[in-house]
């Protein structure tokens, strides 16, 4: 499974990059490739390529703040959850993403 | 027992039994290094922020933030408590390290990446965990080396 990610948080120095990097961590973990990009303080990082949007199963949406570039992920399948979502629990929300891909696989 | 270094201070066996016993450490911390008014500013910029989205990264840490124009300084405080704090609020318990970030507005480039540094470690629960179990300062402190 190939997830990309945005994360964004109100003040954008701390939720932001912690949610980042668990969701990163989570989804290595059970085997899926993932990118986040983080728009924080420090501006835009990881920026998502067309092609990595286009090639990914599922976007991850952590955010408590409104991104910009929401539009690259129109027709995707889209988690939206708050950032201490992502910061508490990572791994059930990968796991959520899971299963949103594999329904939406078999029902095709 | 205050460790004091330019970017950030340890500050161990700090007593506190409630919410605004922590604010009010946190505010006789930054009251020499900010161009706040009162410490009810930069306790309410605390609050508003805690009131956008939950502070708590971890079972017993907490993370207050703000990014302020009246800080003259970016600090970080971690405030190691003697005991643990029962309730922070209702939903917030058991409190034992409140790592406070206080981002200058419009800070250096090289200040927030130390601070992105820092909160890409406190991802790691094995850090945590270290932060946490840490007995001393001296420990405590050399888990920081690498901020």
């Amino acid at each position: 499974m190939k997830i990309v990610g945005v994360a964004a948080c109100t003040v954008g120095i701390a939720h932001t990059y912690i949610a980042q990097e668990k969701l990163e961590n989570a989804a290595k973990k059970a085997g899926y490739e993932i990118i986040v990009e983080t728009q924080g303080t420090i501006g835009t990082e990881n920026e998502l390529t067309r092609e990595q949007i286009a090639n990914a199963d599922i976007v991850i949406l952590a955010i408590d703040v409104k991104i910009s570039g929401r539009e690259r992920f129109e027709g995707k399948r889209i988690i939206q959850v708050s950032t201490d979502v992502a910061v508490k629990s990572p791994n059930k929300l990968i796991e959520k993403a899971k299963e949103i891909v594999e329904s939406n696989n078999e029902s095709k | 027992m205050k460790n004091a270094n330019e970017f950030y201070q340890v500050i161990s066996h700090c007593e506190v039994n409630s919410r605004d016993d922590v604010f009010d450490l946190i505010s006789e911390h930054v009251s020499q290094d900010s161009r706040f008014s009162s410490k009810k500013e930069l306790v309410e910029q605390l609050k508003q922020r805690e009131n956008a989205g939950d502070i708590q990264i971890a079972e017993h840490v907490l993370l207050p933030h703000i990014e302020s124009p009246l800080l003259k300084q970016s600090q970080l405080l971690f405030l190691r408590l003697d005991r643990p704090l029962r309730t922070w609020n209702e939903h917030i318990e058991n409190i034992e390290l409140i790592i406070v970030v206080l981002l200058k507005e419009n800070d250096e480039l090289a200040t927030k990446k130390r601070i992105r540094s820092l909160m890409k470690k406190l991802a790691d629960e094995a850090f945590i965990i270290a932060l946490l179990s840490a007995k001393n300062q001296a420990t405590f402190q050399k888990e920081l080396t690498e901020i």
